[in-house]
């Protein structure tokens, strides 16, 4: 049939348990004979090259039998604290409780389910069995982890120097000397089913709203993903808007920005394998302010500083939308001086004032992420080349006047002076939209797409706070707060 | 900042601006001297205009406080047999509409003179009507939270507005009042004016959206006096400025006024199309209320799941495109029948419906 609707075949993906019960056929208990097991294993962890195995027996005949990861585990500790003491052991091992006079281990367990067996040994752990005592798990993991060390992308002048690292529980712990309190909390979880990535939640008590901390953990419980391998995966998983282009989660990195904002009352989650974390409930306001901000000695100089970025913002993401709408719609609106330079500047530029604002715009993004990438020795040399490129070069060969690189200039340089970088890309696109909105009904339309930008705004909020608050709902103490913090 | 709690609920301040927000619109732009039957102390008009709206606001309250019960209609319907309560609804339903064509009717009039003369009407206004469908659909929580926010921009224009007093082209001689006409013409001039605090007649809807604790007579009588002092100064100016002849000739005399300003230190040169903006968002944001309080009375004469609530919105934003598309561009406004009918909707009606519900309250005390 010609209308007839195309018939979606889902994949097959089968989750971990049914994978092991349905394709390695693991439906009765862990047996206690290492012929029975061995094999299981191997069929559970076929085609792993780090897979590794070693067969011995015990000077009383008893087979043994241990399996683990290379590269996750201590093998030096195995061999010493494990191994070793085995093949002095003389006598027969009856029980797994008999583990605990041979091994000069800190802590095992016996095994209780398949799965967990598995789970333990993918988390870097060891599997030991000796023939007819029921199996351990040997707590042996140790993680690729590197040292604590400086924030790489959150730079700022005054406060810590300490970073995140991967570990989400090094990063618990590193908040902790942050804030030594018996108030701050923590809740950890596993998210995602093929992943099994450990997340922590870490929030202050009598700061927080109890519902927030509510609400992220009924999120966090039942999330049903295969995968959790980004933050930024998870930030979309706990926004009520995901499809709003305005993040309604923040990233940071250091640990003084994430102290600051638990004493404001937001939760933190931290993911292994990230060295961000995530802060809710945010606010328009919270992309404006730094942690480092309050390490100024006088006060209104975080007054200017917050203005200067708000205002900044207004530039960054209205002037050339503004410029377009002025120069192809309204110029009666311009001083006449300015409408002649103006005029004189673009006399012989082939373009209109809208191509030329899209090109410019287009060639200022480019350059951005071109150079976000790249070692830093190439990166200024991308960003010198674009700045003559966009610069000089085009002014000189006719393409764009100089009053626009002026204009696309102080757009870019305002733009960067917002701390947070997810925030200033979502105004790298609303920049787009007021241009376009401009270019096609001058002034009319950038002023509709202000208003419903506004109404947006207002429309968002972050774990069931308004996204612009304290200016709407209008809150004058927190605002000033704000601006000007008390002593 | 520590966490806010119950934002879902508005305040006196979200009631205030509310109130100040919905009223406000054409009277600023249009203010003084749009009827047809104008007297020369047109500020002295908006001063008396208000009172009936003061009365309104008064016996809202008492009806409030009698019934325990701030949502209006509720209680009417309560009151009410049906064949009372479902036309009177359409009335109310249709002169909204209609009140809500005349102010984008005025909106493209005024962006064809001042902003896109070479546009035509339908294009100018289907982006209009395209924004004003999708916000409408972003619900009253978005819709109050932007208007608290853009107040500012209102703040903005009062001062502008008091700063104008001090400009050379003010003239105090024209300002005293002049009673040349009889006390009959004096009252139906007012008419006009009277209805310009027409607005109000969506804080019925809005009112049950509030928060317990809510001073509702003293936030919305103080947004509704700052109105009239608005429009007082609006008045007071242009009379000041332009004279009251010269007044009469123009299509917006406070954006004529702003023309007479001149900024040469700053980016803009001109300030009038700069105020345009300013009244563009004045009357976006009004949209947005009319059609949600719209979209409120027909869904309490139609009720709908929560999931179905784009229709009524949908269908209130399509009937008023195709009327605005198929009247003409440049039509000169006929004022007298709209402002009939706004004093009858937004003031008598009310009133007449207030009193019977007092008065219902009361037989009901002293039959029990």
């Amino acid at each position: 049939m010609l209308f007839k609707k195309k018939e979606t075949v889902e994949p097959v993906t089968l989750s971990f348990d049914d994978y092991l019960t349905t394709v390695i056929n693991v439906y009765e208990s862990i047996p206690s004979s290492v012929s029975l097991l061995k094999p299981k294993m191997e069929a559970i962890f076929s085609d792993s090259y780090d897979f590794s195995e070693r067969n011995f027996s015990l000077p009383s005949g008893q087979k043994s039998y241990l399996c683990y990861l290379s590269g996750l585990i201590n093998e030096e500790l195995l061999d010493d604290n494990v191994i070793k003491p085995l093949l002095h052991r003389e006598e027969n091992i009856e029980v797994s409780d008999d583990f605990e006079n041979i091994l000069t281990l800190k802590s095992f367990q016996p095994v209780t389910t398949w799965e967990n067996t598995v789970e333990l040994i993918l988390a870097g752990n060891v599997l030991l069995i000796v023939n007819g005592v029921k199996p351990v798990v040997l707590f042996l993991a140790e993680k690729n982890l590197r040292n604590v060390a400086d924030p790489t992308t959150e730079y700022q002048v005054y406060g810590s120097k300490l970073g995140f690292i991967e570990d989400s529980r090094t990063n618990v712990g590193i908040v902790r000397q942050f804030i030594q309190d018996p108030r701050l909390k923590t809740k950890e979880y596993q998210l995602g089913k093929v992943s099994k990535t450990h997340a922590s939640l870490v929030y202050l008590e009598q700061y927080v709203d109890v519902k927030t901390v509510e609400t992220i953990d009924s999120y966090l419980k039942g999330f049903n993903q295969k995968h959790m391998l980004s933050l930024g995966q998870l930030s979309k998983y706990v926004s009520r808007h995901p499809n709003s282009i305005f993040p309604q989660a923040s990233k940071t990195e250091r640990p003084d920005h994430v102290a600051y904002a638990l004493t404001q009352g937001k939760v933190v989650l931290f993911v292994d394998n990230s060295t961000f974390c995530l802060l809710a409930p945010i606010t328009f306001m919270d992309m404006l302010e730094t942690s480092e901000d309050h390490s100024f000695l006088v006060s209104w100089n975080l007054t200017f500083i917050r203005l200067v970025r708000l205002i900044s913002l207004l530039f960054g993401s209205s002037l050339p939308a503004l410029y377009v709408a002025l120069v192809a719609f309204q110029p009666e609106l311009i001083p006449t001086t300015l409408t002649i330079n103006v005029a004189q500047s673009r006399a012989q530029i082939p373009l209109p004032a809208t191509a030329e604002a899209f090109l410019m715009l287009f060639a200022l993004d480019v350059l951005v992420e071109a150079s976000i990438r790249l070692p830093s020795f190439v990166g200024q040399t991308i960003g010198i080349v674009g700045g003559l490129v966009i610069g000089t070069a085009a002014v000189e060969a006719g393409i764009v006047s100089n009053v626009m690189v002026i204009v696309i200039a102080l757009t870019a340089v305002a733009i960067f002076t917002l701390p947070n970088w997810e925030f200033v890309s979502s105004w790298r696109i609303v920049r787009y939209a007021f241009v376009l909105s401009a270019a096609s009904f001058g002034l009319y339309g950038l002023v509709l797409a202000i208003g419903f930008l506004c109404l947006h705004l207002a429309k968002l909020d972050s774990l069931g706070r308004s996204y612009l608050y304290p200016l709407t709902p209008f809150d004058g103490k927190e605002l000033k707060n704000f601006f000007k913090p008390q002593r | 900042m520590i966490l806010e709690k119950n934002e879902n609920k508005f305040g006196n301040w979200e009631l205030f601006v509310f109130t100040y927000s919905s009223t406000i619109v054409l009277g600023l732009i249009f203010l003084p001297y749009i009827s047809d039957a104008e007297i020369r102390s047109a500020w002295l008009k908006v001063m008396i205009g208000v009172v009936p709206y003061i009365l309104f606001l008064y016996l809202l309250f008492k009806v409030i406080k009698k019934f325990n019960q701030r949502d209006i209609f509720k209680t009417f319907d309560h009151l009410s047999t049906n064949w009372v309560y479902y036309p009177i609804m359409f009335y109310l339903f249709v002169s909204t509409l209609y009140s809500i064509f005349w102010g984008i009717k005025s909106l493209a009039i005024v962006i064809q003179t001042y902003l896109l003369q070479n546009t035509e009407q339908w294009i100018v206004m289907t982006v209009f009507f395209i924004v004003l469908w999708v916000s409408a659909l972003y619900g009253i929580t978005a819709i109050t939270r932007v208007v608290v926010l853009m107040f500012i921009c209102d703040i903005v224009v009062v001062i502008t507005v008091v700063i104008l007093i001090f400009s050379e082209e003010f003239k105090w001689i024209n300002i005293p009042p002049v009673f040349t006409v009889d006390i009959f013409t004096f009252m139906k001039s007012s008419l006009s004016e009277m209805t310009r605090y027409g607005g109000i007649i969506a804080l019925l809807s809005f009112l049950p959206l509030l928060k317990k604790d809510t001073n509702i007579f003293k936030s919305t009588s103080s947004a509704l006096l700052l109105v009239m002092v608005m429009y007082t100064l609006v008045s007071l100016i242009t009379l000041g400025t332009f004279g009251y002849e010269q007044t009469l000739t123009l299509l917006s005399p406070l954006t004529a006024l702003i023309q007479t300003t001149y900024a040469d230190v700053a980016l803009f040169e001109r300030l009038d199309l700069f105020f345009l903006t300013i009244w563009i968002w004045a009357l976006y944001k009004a949209a947005m209320i009319y059609v949600w309080f719209a979209a409120d009375l027909f869904q309490r004469v139609i009720p709908l799941n929560e999931k179905k609530e784009w229709i009524p919105i949908t269908v209130i934003v399509g009937i008023i495109s195709v009327i605005t598309m198929i009247t003409p561009s440049f039509v000169n406004l006929k004022w007298e029948p709209y402002n009939i009918n706004m004093v009858i909707y937004t003031l008598a009606l009310p009133i007449v419906l207030f009193v019977y519900m007092l008065l219902r309250k009361k037989q009901d005390f002293s039959e029990n």
